[in-house]
């Protein structure tokens, strides 16, 4: 069986997504990463094909890290998304994005975000940044357990 | 007259017939004895005295001559042939001189008691004519004689009350004032006069006079109710005259007033005393010399002239209106002798009657002069009266437009509606006020103002409605225009508000997009220039190295335009929350953000006055971090730098320092957007420090500006609202000394 799935990173832009593997890889907090370039594509990776297994996410990671300015369906449609399935309202989401708009932020709390982190331009502060997100939210962070239960709806 | 047994006859023929038949009965009783002529004579005396009671002298005479004679002729012993009977002769001669005596006696008694008889009825008939009462008491109180005065005026038939006392018949009198005055007269034997009303039978006035007289008292009555009443009558018009506000003059046919009563003593000012005997002229004005003659004149022909108004002067020279009567006064014989005139003032009412004649020509001048229809109408909204202005506006007749006709001359579709509110109007009696199209006499419709007002009277009912229409159809065309133009305008304020809303929303799309993508290569440039140069660095000659770390500061460099740019961009979207902001707190807060920028310098930074004011608190304190920013950052050459925060007067308040400066030639691009007066490399910035300052001042409504030289320092001024509620706070001037980032206040 497929080994599950620590961290879904979800982000168009591929020098971020090299340079956020890179980072990551480095201070080796995630060896099993999922990339995903768009919106869509992250739901169709979480929800799966619904008309199988209804009831059942293909896969549950332990964080998904994502930007906000995403193809197809974009950043914060897929929080509210995620935030709004009891199956995987409990995941930890961090947006991990390159705007600062209040907005932005505002929206991302009240969907239900766990953090919000901008991405430095300077790239030993966006290394630190990284590197401290994933120590806390892979290491640190204690959450309850998910299970794959049917949902009451 | 049965007073007396021997009344005398009061006929001469009937008083010696009676004297014939005494002889013969006198004969006739003494027949039995004549033939004893011893029979004295003296048996004739009686008969003889008896027909000279009832005759008098002449037949007491006539029957003794008769008695003598039948002695002779009846006695045989006796005649005058054989008259020498002395004795017979002597007794005879005695009884004739007897009768004769007798006769003669008589006759005194009947002349005396004729007269008596007279007197006592000229007595009478005295007290029976007299108008007055008469009645005589005797010491009893009783009544011995009334006349028939007075029994009419007691009520009592004539000889009803003799004998009786007056107390009986008169009870109620004995306490009266009448009978305190008998009794009185009685008692003191003195003269009573008394006058008294004497109710009850009578109902009048009377006048008794008690004189005591031996008999007792006699009582003279006068009834004076007339005279009272007239007294009475008399008494009133004088009080009526008297207590009169109109003046009462009476006054001869020279004009010489007789009287003058109290009513003209108060209107014309002159007393009683001053007038009575003067002539009227007095008080005629001098311009009115006609007036006099004429009015005299018409009074001779006996006419009366009522409420005839002319002028008068007052004792104290002040001209009044007054309307006089002036009607003849007559004496007894029907002959004019003089006026009686009633004046009364009318000053006020005249000066009334003016005051009202001016403000009716007043009224009827302005509804002239006025451009505006006036109308009016009764207490019940109906036109009554003909409206020259609205038939000459509206061409309508005056039958046309009476009662409620007025409404056919508006426009079909305001009918309704006017006539809805006009009945309301006058139904509440509130101000009437509305506007209806009118046709025009040339048919075309006129927008109108109309206003109406009820006239009250002073119990509060209306008296009439009065109201103006005014054409305002200017007016209404001009207005119909504006809000025509409005439109239009408010139509491209719409059109233009989409387009700036869409070019906003352009705009902050663009912002948006700036603010994610245009980091994102850069951060690649730096990341993977970042980690060549940790990864592949000893490969790298010095030269491949220096053109990486180029590379990245430009990167950074980008990077901080993109965040200036941003910054500046989001100070035009964020709304302004304004509220009372101390600056000196705000400027306290930059400062100790700030230190840092201090540290290792000798900075001595002087904070003055700083007024409150209106403003967004976080904005304002954007100003004073790039002010003070940029002034700890262009004198850090200098050994010893100096920052002023203070306020110019109750508006300005400015930023000063000893820096470098800069050359006013290019002030004018001083608060451009990435603009710089500087070289890059000299000092770091995006060059939007500035402009950010402006354009968040502009937004409060105020200015900013700077002076400067080169090398002389540079001071940095801003106001904020034109006119700010802005009062000087407690000076709090605060003098801070920095030196090598210890704060010593």
């Amino acid at each position: 069986m497929e080994q599950p799935i620590e961290l879904l990173l979800v982000d168009d832009n591929p020098s971020d997504v090299e340079l956020t593997v890179h980072v990551l890889k480095k201070n080796n907090f995630a060896n099993r990463i999922k990339v995903v370039h768009d919106g869509a594509e992250a739901m169709d990776y979480i929800f799966g094909d619904l008309a199988e297994a209804p009831d059942l996410p293909r896969s549950i990671p332990k964080l998904i890290l994502m930007d906000l300015k995403l193809p197809k369906v974009n950043g914060l449609e897929l929080l509210a998304r995620v935030k709004a399935d009891p199956r995987t309202k409990l995941i930890p989401v961090v947006v991990l994005t390159s705007s600062r708009e209040e907005r932005d932020l505002l929206k991302c709390y009240e969907l239900g975000v766990n953090s919000y982190i901008v991405k430095p331009i300077d790239f030993a502060h966006f290394t630190e940044a990284v590197r401290h997100l994933g120590l806390y939210w892979l290491l640190l962070n204690q959450k309850p357990e998910i299970r794959n239960e049917p949902s009451e709806d | 007259m049965q007073d007396s047994l021997f009344a005398p006859l009061r006929l001469a023929r009937h008083r010696y017939l009676a004297a014939i038949l005494l002889a013969i009965a006198a004969q006739v009783a003494r027949a039995p004895f004549h033939l004893t002529s011893t029979l004295p004579f003296i048996t004739y005396a009686p008969l003889v005295l008896m027909s000279a009671l009832l005759g008098g002298f002449g037949p007491g005479l006539l029957t003794t001559t008769l008695c003598v004679l039948e002695i002779f002729y009846f006695s045989p012993a006796l005649s005058f042939f054989a008259a020498n009977d002395w004795p017979v002769l002597q007794r005879l001669g005695a009884f004739f001189a007897t009768g004769v005596v007798i006769s003669v006696l008589a006759e005194g008694l009947k002349r005396d008691r004729a007269r008596l008889s007279e007197s006592h009825r000229n007595t009478s008939v005295f007290l029976e004519s007299i108008s007055d009462g008469f009645i005589a008491l005797n010491h009893e109180w009783r009544c011995t004689y009334m006349n028939a005065t007075a029994a009419k005026m007691m009520g009592r038939k004539s000889g009803e009350p003799l004998g009786k006392s007056v107390w009986e018949l008169w009870p109620q009198a004995s306490d009266s004032r009448f009978g305190v005055a008998c009794r009185r007269a009685m008692s003191e034997n003195v003269t009573v006069q008394v006058e008294a009303f004497y109710p009850g039978p009578c109902d009048a006035w009377f006048e008794v006079r008690c004189y005591p007289s031996p008999a007792g008292l006699s009582l003279f009555i006068t009834d004076t109710t007339q005279r009272k009443s007239g007294e009475e009558k008399s008494r009133l018009f004088t009080s009526i005259v008297e207590r009169s506000d109109d003046a009462i003059i009476s006054k001869n046919l020279d004009g010489i007033i007789v009287t003058w009563n109290a009513g003209a003593e108060r209107i014309y000012g002159y007393t009683s005393e001053e007038m009575v005997g003067r002539h009227i002229s007095l008080i005629i004005p001098n311009e009115r010399p006609y007036e006099l003659p004429m009015l005299i004149d018409d009074l001779r022909r006996g006419a009366k002239i009522d409420h005839y108004e002319t002028e008068r002067v007052r004792k104290d020279g002040m001209r009044i209106f007054v309307s006089l009567t002036v009607s003849p006064i007559r004496d007894a014989q029907q002959r004019i002798v003089g006026a009686s005139v009633i004046g009364r003032d009318m000053t006020d009412s005249k000066l009334a009657e003016r005051a009202l004649g001016m403000s009716e020509q007043r009224y009827r001048s302005l509804t002239l002069a006025t451009s505006q229809i006036v109308w009016n109408t009764d207490p019940q909204g109906e036109m009554r009266e003909d409206l020259p202005m609205w038939r000459e506006f509206t061409g309508q007749t005056s039958e046309e437009l009476k009662g409620q006709g007025w409404i056919d001359a508006l426009h079909p579709v305001d009918r309704e509606r006017t006539a809805d509110l006009w009945s309301r109007s006058v139904s509440s009696r509130s101000l009437y006020h509305t506007e209806f199209r009118l046709r025009r006499h040339d048919g075309e419709y006129r927008h109108m103002a109309v206003h109406g007002v009820p006239v009250l009277e002073r119990d509060g009912t209306i008296r009439e409605w009065v109201g103006t229409c005014a054409d305002i159809t200017d007016r209404v065309l001009a207005e119909e225009e504006v809000r025509k133009l409005n439109e239009k305008l408010e139509k491209r304020v719409v059109e233009r508000t989409a387009e700036l809303e869409t070019a906003n929303q352009e705009l902050e799309a663009f912002a948006y997009s700036v603010s994610h993508d245009l980091r994102a290569p850069l951060r690649a440039v730096d990341g993977f220039s970042r980690i060549l140069l940790e990864d592949y660095g000893p490969q790298l000659p010095n030269e491949a190295q220096h053109y990486l770390q180029v590379a990245r500061d430009n990167a950074l460099q980008m990077g901080d335009l993109i965040d200036g740019l941003l910054a500046f961009s989001h100070l035009g979207r964020q709304p302004l929350r304004k509220r009372t902001v101390a600056p000196a707190d705000l400027v306290r807060q930059v400062l100790e953000d700030l230190r840092l920028e201090q540290t290792g310098r000798r900075v001595e930074i002087t904070v003055g006055n700083l007024p409150v004011c209106e403003g967004d608190p976080l904005l304002l304190k954007q100003v004073f971090v790039n002010l003070l920013s940029n002034a700890l950052k262009y004198s850090r050459t200098r050994e010893n730098a100096h920052i002023e925060i203070a306020a110019a007067d109750s508006t300005a308040y400015y930023v000063r320092d000893n820096g470098v400066g800069f050359d006013m030639r290019y002030a004018d691009k001083l608060f451009g957007v990435f603009e710089r007066l500087h070289r890059v490399g000299e000092y770091e910035g995006a060059g939007v420090g500035l402009a950010i300052v402006q354009r968040i001042v502009h937004r409060h409504g105020g200015r900013v500006w700077a002076e400067a030289a080169v090398n002389q320092g540079a001071t940095f001024y801003f106001t904020l609202a034109q006119a700010p509620a802005c009062e000087p706070s407690p000076d709090e001037s605060l003098r801070v000394e920095e030196s090598g980032g210890e704060v010593t206040a």
